[in-house]
């Protein structure tokens, strides 16, 4: 049997919830170094697996102590390492957006459909990234 | 102008929060039929209400919404339930529009869809899918026992 890299959902929600927090605050303040340093660490997730992401590994931390009752609710890794890979590649465009064309426009308006993004993932549980994951495999199953 | 545009966002993630919350785990009305050979029964399969729960691997809340199901089916008598893998059967996924797993339809003894929800639908709404008022062509458990 395929064995299947599993997630905590709970930890995933808790790091969308936070990337998209600092997102947002980096865009009040107009900071827009933590454009890069957010696409980094989601890159890390989607590069390692999203239990590599530094959100991930602060959720293990709480996890071990002041979330110690928290039933764990596991799902599939591949998903979410896709939405991962989709966030980074929005951050890095954001970046070039922001950096080499010097548009805040652009470059605000890409973080900031990530940060929505996250924000529902965080709040509703709905990953939008992972939907069109499983969008494509569906298609990709259909013209096999 | 960000105050406003941060306004704007917090807004719209509220909305489809608040949109989401009352979706997610809902049971509601739905049309449609099922078809016996998907589901592997036989034209002479017993003519009971049918709950089918759309499961996929990795999936957290499909084993213990099966239980329940399984539970309620047991105490009720004369409901199946029928489990199918969505990863599995991406044709019956399609023909059902089953978009996320849990999804469970519930159909009458004649294969019309009922009801369907999409998530973890508490037992409240279960049995009243099942039992209430708003189930049409099946008895109430309690009106059948009077008239027997």
């Amino acid at each position: 049997m395929e064995n299947t890299v599993m997630v905590d959902r709970n930890g995933m929600r808790f790091g969308a919830g936070l990337s998209a927090a600092v997102l947002v605050i980096a865009f009040a303040i107009d900071l827009d170094i933590i454009v890069p340093i957010v696409a980094l660490a989601l890159g890390l997730g989607a590069a390692f697996g999203p239990s590599w992401s530094p959100m991930s590994l602060l959720f293990k931390g709480l996890r071990a102590s002041v979330l110690r009752g928290m039933r764990p609710d596991p799902e599939p890794a591949t998903p979410p390492r896709f939405a991962q890979f989709v966030g980074t590649m929005f951050l890095l465009a954001a970046t070039l957006g922001l950096y080499v064309y010097e548009s805040e426009a652009v470059g605000w308006g890409l973080a900031l459909i990530v940060a929505v993004l996250q924000a529902l993932l965080a709040t509703t549980g709905i990953c939008v990234g992972c939907e069109v994951y499983l969008l494509m495999k569906r298609l990709q199953a259909k013209g096999t | 102008m960000r105050l406003v545009i941060i306004v704007a966002l917090l807004a719209v993630i509220g909305a489809a929060s608040v949109w989401w919350r009352r979706r997610d785990g809902h049971l509601h009305e739905a049309s449609g039929s099922l078809r016996p050979q998907d589901l592997g029964l036989s034209r002479r399969s017993q003519e009971v209400a049918t709950i089918v729960e759309f499961t996929g691997a990795g999936c957290g809340p499909c084993g213990p919404l099966r239980e329940r199901l399984d539970a309620l089916a047991n105490e009720i008598g004369d409901v199946r339930v029928i489990a199918i893998d969505a990863g599995e059967r991406l044709d019956l996924a399609d023909r059902y529009d089953v978009r996320r797993v849990p999804t469970i339809l519930i159909a009458d003894e004649r294969l019309r869809i009922r009801w369907r929800a999409s998530g973890v639908p508490n037992d409240r709404e279960l049995r009243e899918a099942l039992l209430g008022p708003a189930w049409a062509g099946r008895p109430h458990p309690d009106t059948a026992d009077e008239r027997s």
